[in-house]
Parts: structure tokens; C-alpha cells; sequence
């Protein structure tokens, strides 16, 4: 995989300039690399950082210091700064505050129109979009009678329309119920099967359990960065900055510390009920 | 003993027009002195209907809503005396704040109750402890605040009014695990020292799962089922039925048990699963 976002020694401070100081920073001196068509879960709680460090991704903020390249183009350069949002596109926490037209086709069109894109092909971006998030059905809908997850997924729609090659999720599935939740991510699910370059923000441990990388945030640094697996296997060190467990990693880990014999960093009921059936097979597992 | 009552209550919303849609239909729901009940469902079950008729901010269409056995609507009952003994918090309640300042927000409530100066600040100190609200914060105004710190802001605000009952419509929503629990635990030290009867609206079952006594679930405006936590649990498929997720350790520990690797029906803490599946691990 190539990269595609890089982000060299970015610390950001919310405090006008004139009343600088380090202790301020939101972010301290951040340098990572986001491939090219990978799922990334950013995790961390509220206040850790997170959502600012998604802002920072397509030039909604600007680091104080240090530099961020988006497919080599400096998110500080206010030159670049649509080419880069048309490639890094966002979708927010609350649903209510990212509709702008009064039919759902008319706001997955929104992007589109003001990139001036042929109409032919608007119609045409507009339709796949709406298919990918399985809201077609809905097209002609007024996007205040859908519920949260729906009115979610035409908000993934507008961004898919632009056909960007990154969409950062922060936090879009905060105030969802299940069922959204679900509808959701299942969304994101097929965005990744298509390539495209995800990173979710998020406080749900189990949205994490998919992606390919975890990035742990805690007090604007990075804490932890591994596949799930390797990150969820540090149960006490999550506890430690205020993160849950799954409910399932929990258990695993608390029968391993007993003495039974079961493998750490288990994310999923599938692998634990594996993982349990074999001991109660082998009938000694301590 | 029964503190709240729905008596076979109705609602519809906009009755006669072509919106009309029946929300809840002959719901009869006791709601116990000193529990802490949690009425659970998905988006359009009915629930946060509920959480309004409770304390008179919908007028059932049929049937009564009963507080201490007395109808709340009847000739000569007060309905702002009501409200002032069922208080309720909204969803994203940090939205409706209003006041210059965190100790003025939080003494609106109880200065429309006309209480003395001496007594609302006691009032104010004491709601802003048991959510954890610094008294430093007093002075500053609620929008400087952060987006959990305006949410208990909100929630000592109804707690201020001493309200026999509180109605709290999903007080977690959109926090993080820490702030989620401090915010549960905030309402059961509240409730113990002030021996009220707690109602909680949620869609999620781990959580009522750790701070429930009684649940009730409802689904397509009726109530599925209503009773202990343990009670409630061991009724898996009623609650997979009405289009809710069951904890992950309350699957998993039916699994093994349909495998026969433990016996564990009803199992809903991570605790419960632990113990069921040590012993049944280490006899092996």
C-alpha cells in the first residue's frame, strides 16, 4: 500500500498565537503515516485529542507546527485547501447539522454541483451513491422525516458524490441507536471493500474490532498504534487512560488471568466461543 | 409500592389529521418507590412518549397517568406541583441551557419553586456534587463548558428541585465509557440519599444491564415485557424480537450453554459470564 496522508511533528494549540504555550497543546508532536485504502479507528476519550486530530486530516485546522501532507499536498497551503477537501471528505457526529437540501437527492447532489460537475454526471454520481448506502429507496424523501442512522448515511452519500479517495467518520455514530449504528457501519464496511481510505473516530471500543489499524490517542499523543488484536491485548493499560474493553476481550482476559489457558486481544463472541469450546474439548486447560 | 402509574394509556399524535400515528396503545406500567426502572426499546418503540406523559407534557388520549394513586390531570390537581415532583431530563439536555452562569442554571428550577435564597444555594451545591460539578465552575458561564460538563450542568439543574421521581431520557448518549459512568453512578448515590424512585430511558442494554433494578422494554408502543433485571434477561429472544441488541456476553454465554459447556441462562455482566465459565473450564 502507498501512503496517503503523512503527518510530520504536528502539534495544534487552540489559543490564539499571542498566548502560545506548549502546556496548551491538543496535540503534542504527532507523526504518523495513513496508507492508501486502510481502515483506521482513531479511539480515545472525550478530550483525548481525537477529534481534533481529524479536523487537522483535511485543513479544517492547520497545525500550529510541524506539516501535514495530504497525497503530498500541505494542508497549510491555502492553495490546495479545496483539492484537498474534495479528496479527504468528513462526515460529523450530529445529524441534524449536515443536511442542507430539502429532497435526499437534491443533498447528495450538493458536493457535485459545487464542483461543477456535469449534470449528466451528478445524476449518475448521485444514483451510485445512493445505492452504496442503500438509501435509494429514500431519494425523493425530505431528509427531516428519516431517522438518525438514515439521515447519517445520506450525509455519507453527499461525500461519496464527490468522489473523494479518504472519508474521516468523526464520531458519526455517537448519537445513533443500534440499529443506525449498524446501518452505519455496514455503510463503511462497503466503502472499504471498494478502497476507499477510511478513518473512524470513535469511543466504541467494538467499532474498532474491524478496522485493519488502531490508533489510541490519550493527552494529545499517540499511546498505542497496532491492529486491533495487539492493542485490545493490553487490557490494563487501556483501563489506565479511561478506555472499556469489549465486553468479550474483558472476559477473555479476566479467565486468563485465572490461569485458563485462552489467547489475549480476543475481540469477537465468534473467536471466544472457539477459543472456549477448544479448552472444554481438551478438558485440562489449567 | 407503586409511586407512578400509566393506567392504560394511549397516545396519539396528531389525532384527526393525515400525520395521525398512535404511539403508544393501552400501556399499563407500575413504576416502583426507590428503583431504578429502565424502560428500554429502539428509535419509534414509545419510550421517550413515555418519559412525557410521566410528568403531564402530553396528556394521554385514554387512559390515566397515576402519581401516588392520584390521576395527575384531575380537577384540582396542580400539574406544575406535579412537575415539580417528576422532574425530567430531556435528551441533550446541554442544549436547553440558558443562564449567565453554571450556579444560575442549575438554581432555575428550584427558585421558580420559590424556595428560600439560603435553601436554593444549598439546593445548587448539593445537585452540582452529586454530578460532579466543581463549585469553581459556578461563576463561569455554561457555554464555556465542555459538552459533558454542560450535560451534568443540565442534570443537577432537575436534580435541584428534589424531585420525588426523576425521568432521565438517555443522560449518556454520546459520552465516553468514563463519562458515562460517572454520570450513572452520580444518579444512584442521589437516589439512595434521597430515597427517590429514578426512571431511565436508554437503548442500551449493557448499561441498564449495571444500573437497572427493573426493566421494561416496549416495542411498536406496547410494553414486550417488565420486570427484574434478571427477570428480563432470561427472556433473550423477547428482547432480540423487538429489534434490540443483547449484551455480547448475554449471547455468548447462550451459545455455551446450547453447546453444553456451561449452564447459564440469563447471564448479563461480564462478572456472572466469568464465574460460569471459570468453573466450568477449571473442573474440566
Amino acid at each position: 500500500m502507498s501512503e496517503f496522508i503523512r503527518i510530520e511533528n504536528v502539534s495544534f494549540d487552540y489559543s490564539p498565537e499571542e498566548i502560545e504555550d506548549p502546556h496548551d497543546d491538543v496535540i503534542k508532536n504527532i507523526s504518523l503515516t495513513i496508507e492508501k485504502g486502510s481502515f483506521v479507528t482513531v479511539i480515545g476519550h472525550n478530550g483525548s485529542g481525537k477529534s481534533t486530530f481529524a479536523k487537522l486530516l483535511n485543513g479544517i485546522l492547520v497545525p500550529t507546527s510541524g506539516k501535514i501532507f495530504v497525497d503530498g499536498m500541505d494542508t497549510s497551503d491555502e492553495n490546495l485547501i479545496f483539492d484537498i477537501r474534495r479528496r479527504v471528505g468528513m462526515v460529523f457526529q450530529n445529524p441534524d447539522n449536515q443536511i442542507v437540501a430539502t429532497t435526499v437527492e437534491e443533498d447528495v447532489a450538493f458536493a457535485p454541483e459545487n464542483l461543477g460537475v456535469e449534470p449528466s454526471e451528478i445524476r449518475k454520481r448521485v444514483d451510485e451513491a445512493l445505492e452504496s448506502v442503500n438509501m435509494t429507496e429514500y431519494k425523493e424523501h425530505s431528509p427531516s422525516q428519516l431517522s438518525g442512522g438514515q439521515k447519517q448515511r445520506v450525509a455519507i452519500a453527499g461525500i461519496i458524490a464527490m468522489q473523494p479517495e479518504c472519508i474521516i467518520f468523526d464520531e458519526s455514530t455517537a448519537m445513533l441507536d443500534p440499529k443506525g449504528r449498524r446501518e452505519v457501519l455496514d455503510a463503511i464496511d462497503r466503502l472499504k471493500e471498494n478502497g476507499m481510505t477510511v478513518v473512524l473516530i470513535t469511543h466504541y471500543m467494538n467499532e474498532a474490532a474491524n478496522a485493519d489499524r488502531v490508533i489510541v490517542m490519550n493527552d494529545g499523543k499517540i499511546e498505542m498504534d497496532g491492529t486491533p488484536r495487539e492493542v485490545f491485548s493490553n487490557v490494563e493499560k487501556l483501563r489506565s487512560i479511561e478506555l472499556d474493553v469489549p465486553q468479550i476481550t474483558d472476559l477473555c482476559h479476566r479467565l486468563k488471568k485465572a490461569g485458563i489457558n485462552i489467547p489475549e486481544g480476543i475481540l469477537t463472541e465468534d473467536e471466544a466461543i472457539d477459543a472456549i469450546k477448544k479448552l472444554a474439548r481438551r478438558g485440562k486447560s489449567i | 409500592m407503586s409511586k407512578l402509574q400509566l393506567d392504560n394509556v394511549s397516545y396519539v399524535y396528531s389525532p384527526d389529521t393525515p400525520f395521525e400515528k398512535e404511539a403508544l396503545t393501552d400501556v399499563c406500567i407500575d413504576f416502583k418507590e426507590n428503583r431504578i426502572t429502565g424502560i428500554i426499546g429502539h428509535t419509534g418503540s414509545g419510550k421517550s412518549t413515555v418519559a412525557q406523559l410521566l410528568n403531564g407534557l402530553l396528556r394521554p388520549t385514554s387512559g390515566r397517568v397515576l402519581l401516588d394513586g392520584k390521576d395527575i390531570f384531575d380537577k384540582g390537581s396542580d400539574i406544575m406541583q406535579v412537575r415539580f415532583r417528576v422532574g425530567l431530563v430531556f435528551q441533550y439536555p446541554e442544549y436547553q441551557l440558558f443562564e449567565e452562569t453554571v450556579w444560575r442554571d442549575i438554581a432555575f428550577g428550584p427558585s421558580n419553586m420559590k424556595l428560600p435564597a439560603e435553601e436554593i444555594d444549598r439546593r445548587v451545591r448539593t445537585a452540582a456534587e452529586f454530578t460532579g460539578i466543581d463549585k469553581e465552575l459556578f461563576e463561569r458561564s455554561p457555554f464555556e463548558l465542555s459538552g459533558g460538563q454542560k450535560r451534568r450542568v443540565a442534570i443537577a439543574g432537575i436534580m435541584a428541585m428534589e424531585p420525588e421521581i426523576i425521568v432521565l431520557d438517555e443522560p449518556a448518549a454520546g459520552l465516553d465509557p468514563q463519562g458515562r459512568d460517572e454520570i450513572f453512578n452520580g444518579i444512584k448515590k442521589w437516589r439512595e440519599s434521597h430515597n427517590a424512585t429514578v426512571i431511565l430511558i436508554s437503548h442500551s442494554m449493557e448499561d441498564m444491564a449495571m444500573y437497572a433494578d427493573d426493566i421494561v422494554v416496549m416495542n411498536h408502543g406496547h410494553v414486550l415485557t417488565h420486570g427484574t433485571v434478571d427477570e428480563v434477561f432470561l427472556k433473550a429472544d423477547t428482547i432480540r424480537e423487538s429489534g434490540l441488541d443483547i449484551p455480547q456476553i448475554t449471547s455468548l454465554t447462550e451459545e455455551l450453554t446450547r453447546l453444553g459447556i456451561i449452564d447459564g441462562s440469563g447471564i448479563y455482566t461480564v462478572d456472572m459470564a466469568y464465574k460460569k465459565i471459570f468453573e466450568a473450564l477449571k473442573e474440566g
